[in-house]
């Protein structure tokens, strides 16, 4: 089983950071690595900010490796993760006939203690 | 490894500012073109002189600076690991009425824009006869050319490579060298006349090897930043060397990742 601590959480992301690789593991619900290799489409990280009515931001997700073992990776552009608490977050995978997307995950987004220059 | 002479081209003009002389190069190494160009007045000069398109380097340009007498002009081109047939393209400043030129080839010879170790010896004088000894060295051979003017001639002293003589009243070049490598070259002339000659001699040197030591190498697998890696490396004076004597370890920062892991089901259960 993956660790509680970690399954649908995304943890380390303060406000202002970008640039610092997430890697995700897709487990199903038996906690087995999904094999993804076959998502060779588009494929994007959706992140959606705790104030209501704010707009998603978006990533480009990649195979860490080649998708068999399940792990994918993006990074946030700068300007991205602008605020601070309960961010959501969703993978997308698209094939030629196919699309599949993760569980909503949360994203504590850490507050900074003095604003970026 | 030692210099030695191996041919010679030589060829005489008449009434022209152009010449060519054609001459095949061997296939050795750290070769060495030596060219001597003889012209009856200084008020001629020496404009260009061409291998493959490529100046010669001008080693030395002088004479009787008066009237009607010997003037010569030296240079040299290194050709490195060079072979085939070329062509040494001479012009003058104006035309000339007769001139000569000598081109000696030599393999392991400095590469270096001054292949030469001693100073420049050069002499013209009166004297029916002329000895001319130059500072030896172990490495070097010791080199010598003589432009005669006005149907003079003179009988060298030691191994003569060229004498090419134009037409009547005759301008003459002589190439010469040293018995061998250490050896000082001497030039027993007879039957100069008064202001009608002029000598140079010089001593070519072999490639001059030196290395650069600032540290002894080793194989870094890792290092902290800021580290300089520093090693040695022989560098052939004359030749092409790419050389890293150092090298400083730049700075990387690595970022670990965040990791976490979201369902999503993919497989068919």
């Amino acid at each position: 089983m993956p660790s509680e601590t970690n399954i649908g959480v995304v943890r380390g992301v303060a406000v202002g950071s970008y640039g610092q690789t997430i890697l995700i593991t897709l487990r199903d619900l038996d906690g087995v690595v999904q094999d993804v290799s076959s998502y060779t489409g588009t494929r994007t990280a959706i992140a959606r900010p705790p104030a209501p009515g704010r707009k998603i931001v978006t990533a480009t997700v990649s195979f860490n490796s080649d998708g068999t073992d399940g792990v994918v990776s993006f990074s946030w552009a700068s300007g991205d993760i602008d605020e601070s608490g309960e961010w959501e977050l969703q993978i997308t995978l698209n094939a030629a006939s196919a699309r599949v997307k993760s569980f909503i995950g949360r994203m504590p987004v850490v507050p900074a203690l003095q604003e970026d220059a | 490894m030692a210099i030695s002479f191996v041919a010679a081209s030589s060829v005489r003009v008449a009434n022209s500012n152009y010449a060519q002389l054609a001459h095949t190069i061997s296939s050795g190494s750290d070769i060495l073109l030596l060219v001597a160009i003889a012209l009856t007045t200084h008020e001629n000069r020496v404009s260009s002189v061409t291998w493959g398109g490529t100046e010669l380097t001008q080693h030395h340009e002088g004479g009787e600076n008066q009237g009607d007498k010997a003037w010569i002009w030296v240079g040299t081109i290194p050709l490195d690991a060079a072979s085939g047939a070329g062509t040494l393209v001479v012009t003058l400043t104006s035309s000339v009425g007769r001139w000569c030129i000598g081109l000696c080839e030599y393999t392991g010879v400095s590469q270096a824009a001054d292949p030469f170790r001693n100073s420049a010896v050069t002499n013209s004088g009166v004297n029916p006869s002329y000895s001319l000894a130059t500072a030896t060295d172990s490495d070097g051979l010791a080199v010598s050319a003589a432009a005669l003017n006005s149907g003079k001639d003179a009988t060298p002293g030691d191994t003569e490579r060229v004498d090419q003589a134009s037409a009547s009243p005759t301008q003459r070049i002589h190439m010469m060298e040293a018995s061998g490598t250490g050896s000082p070259v001497t030039m027993n002339a007879s039957n100069f006349a008064d202001d009608t000659f002029y000598v140079w001699v010089n001593c070519l040197q072999v490639p001059q090897n030196i290395t650069i030591t600032p540290a002894q190498a080793e194989v870094v697998t890792s290092a902290s930043v800021g580290t300089v890696i520093e090693g040695t490396d022989t560098i052939i004076i004359g030749r092409t060397a790419s050389v890293i004597a150092t090298a400083r370890v730049g700075a990387v920062a690595v970022i670990e990742p965040i990791r976490a892991d979201l369902i999503m089901n993919v497989t068919e259960q």
